[in-house]
């Protein structure tokens, strides 16, 4: 009893830490693992972020230890509240639409006018991927429409047909010839971004330009 | 005769009520069940995402006082409050209301909202190029012909969406002319500001000023706190007690605390103390403690704290009632003030912290040297619990209250 009583004595200053420590999530089991996203930070870097929780550097401790922060946060969306499919491609929603943006935009080029639409089996996430498709543009700057690309009633019935990969090129041959039917001013750089998921089970975001009536995929 | 026809009926219904229940539970679909989930999911989350939804929008609307997007105020309509997928249309009026409420208390970002019913109406329109059905905001050529020219001449678009640990803000501004062109775009991220940015609607601030604030706040608790407390300790009884009740002593002490980080995860004190009950006992002491943070990894400006305590007291009471407290085998030093009973304690306890002001606290004393004293026992033993506990022994409990300055 005594030695047991000693040992949970000289302990009782460390329970804190313990219990703080976001790795024991895993006590909790896998599934509330998956709550957490988790980033090893250098002590200067995590102290800079969180100046109440994460002390500053010891230059002894530095020299001895290497010290480092296991910074953990729970996602907003916990697994469950969206399918899958779409977490995956929400998740890094902001960085794969810039990279897929830069792709494009390195290709057409300058002077260009852009208008932009998503391929999502779901509406509300084609909204969501052409909406940062969109603010990702202009905040490089380039000349963007809020519109998306316009289609007859017709048109879109028969792109239904079409699987993914044929629809897209087809809707681009389509856009080129309803702009220069409608009288528009066609120029040969203006483009029409299509970024789009090709397959029901994948979850990773393919982008395609459309200039000039040509459709060539990029990723 | 009643009872024993109703206890074959009670006894039915007892043992087929689970069934029942279970077969009732059986008809809830899995898309149910899954609902069900998903809308306790959102209960839970609904808040902290409001926050931080408030806080984007906190600092879009700095921003626009900074750098306005318009030379002058121009009236916007709002046209779209898109909210991370998985929410209701209850964010998007709190959010929507937030805006506005910002907007209007901040005159100097030149973006007036604008009321436009027929924007966010279904519009049919049909010319010699065909017929278009949309949003009032999507066509615009037809929203001129249904509005005038009274109406916003722009339109809005909040774009909230939660990507991994953090939320994201995306906002267009767009001309209400024929190509739609965004004029005005803006991403925010809560990744990139500081945790408290949520700000008065009148005072709004940039991130790095807020920043500073909270470095100040953090920074003006100080290193130092001079604790003033009053903690009262009560003897165990011993075996062979000649006092029918234990020995209380008040003790009125002030020192000074200090934290070796701004979280105040650790902090350490030393103070002195002294008491006094005339007639009975004069006495003095130094004690040393150190503290642990239990209720988190750094010390909450808003929730109360809890700390663990270990600590060192050197204590000595001079007066008649000390001579009760004198170990049987080594013998007080009497002078020409009286008894003189000196012992040194080892302490360990909890203490409670609200604001940093307000401490209240249990704590325990082992005092190896007054072990043998007879009118000094073992809290331990008064347990009951028969056990051998051999040096460990509490001699002494007490409860303290203190205001720190």
């Amino acid at each position: 009893m005594e030695p047991l009583f000693l040992f949970l004595l000289t302990n009782l200053f460390v329970y804190s830490d313990v219990a703080n420590d976001p790795i024991h999530a895993n006590w909790e089991g896998a599934t509330a693992g998956r709550k957490y996203e988790c980033e090893r930070l250098p002590q200067a870097e995590a102290h800079r972020r969180y100046p109440g929780e994460v002390p500053q550097t010891s230059a002894i401790a530095t020299t001895l230890f290497g010290v480092d922060a296991l910074v953990c946060e729970h996602r907003v969306m916990p697994d469950g509240a969206r399918s899958p499919r779409d977490e995956a491609v929400l998740r890094d929603l902001s960085d794969n639409v810039d990279e897929l943006v830069g792709l494009a935009a390195a290709a057409a080029g300058e002077d260009t006018q852009w208008v932009v639409d998503a391929y999502y089996p779901d509406p509300a996430v084609v909204r969501k991927v052409a909406s940062a498709a969109r603010v990702s543009l202009a905040e490089r700057g380039l000349p963007v429409s809020d519109a998306p690309p316009q289609f007859t009633a017709g048109d879109v019935e028969v792109f239904r047909t079409l699987p993914m990969r044929d629809a897209i090129p087809a809707s681009c041959r389509r856009w080129w010839d309803i702009r220069a039917q409608l009288g528009q001013p066609l120029r040969r750089r203006d483009a029409f971004l299509a970024l789009a998921l090709l397959d029901q089970h994948e979850s990773q975001l393919h982008v395609g330009l459309c200039q000039g009536g040509t459709f060539r995929w990029l990723r | 005769m009643i009872g024993r026809r109703l206890f074959p009926i009670l006894l039915a219904v007892g043992l087929g009520a689970p069934a029942l229940a279970q077969e009732s539970g059986s008809e809830v679909s899995p898309d149910e069940e899954r609902q069900a989930q998903v809308e306790r999911l959102r209960a839970e989350i609904a808040n902290e995402v409001q926050l931080e939804a408030y806080d984007l929008l906190d600092e879009l609307v700095f921003s626009w006082m900074k750098a306005p997007p318009f030379a002058q105020p121009t009236p916007v309509v709002l046209a779209d409050v898109i909210v991370p997928i998985g929410f209701g249309s209850g964010l998007e009026a709190l959010i929507e209301n937030h805006l506005a409420q910002l907007l209007i208390n901040n005159p100097e970002c030149n973006v007036r909202l604008a009321h436009c019913p027929s924007c966010h109406a279904l519009i049919v329109h049909s010319d010699a190029q065909g017929t278009v059905i949309s949003r009032g905001v999507d066509s615009p050529k037809a929203l001129a012909k249904v509005r005038g020219l009274a109406a916003a001449e722009h339109a809005m678009f909040l774009d909230f969406e939660a990507e991994g640990a953090t939320l994201v803000l995306r906002t267009r501004i767009t001309s209400l002319t024929d190509e739609l062109p965004i004029v005005h775009a803006r991403t925010l991220s809560t990744a990139t500001l500081v945790a408290p940015m949520l700000r008065s609607p009148t005072q709004l601030k940039s991130a790095e000023d807020a920043r500073k604030d909270y470095m100040q706040l953090l920074e003006g608790r100080g290193p130092i706190m001079i604790p003033v407390r009053l903690s009262l300790t009560a003897f165990a009884p011993g075996d062979n007690a000649t006092l029918s009740v234990p020995v209380p002593v008040p003790w009125l002490q002030v020192g000074a605390e200090m934290s070796i980080g701004s979280a105040r995860a650790w902090t350490g004190s030393l103070a002195v103390g002294g008491t006094f009950i005339p007639t009975v006992y004069t006495g003095g002491m130094v004690q040393g403690r150190v503290y642990r943070l239990l209720s988190g990894s750094s010390f909450s400006l808003t929730r109360p704290n809890v700390y663990v305590f270990l600590g060192g007291t050197l204590a000595g009471l001079q007066g008649p009632a000390a001579a009760i407290l004198a170990p049987t085998d080594d013998p007080p030093i009497i002078d020409f003030l009286g008894t003189l009973v000196t012992y040194p304690s080892v302490q360990a306890g909890i203490e409670l912290r609200v604001s940093n002001r307000i401490i209240v606290g249990v704590f325990a004393d082992s005092m190896p040297t007054l072990q043998t004293a007879q009118n000094v026992g073992n809290w331990l033993d008064q347990l009951g619990l028969g056990m051998d506990y051999g040096v460990v022994q509490i001699n002494s409990i007490g409860v303290e209250a203190a205001f720190a300055f």
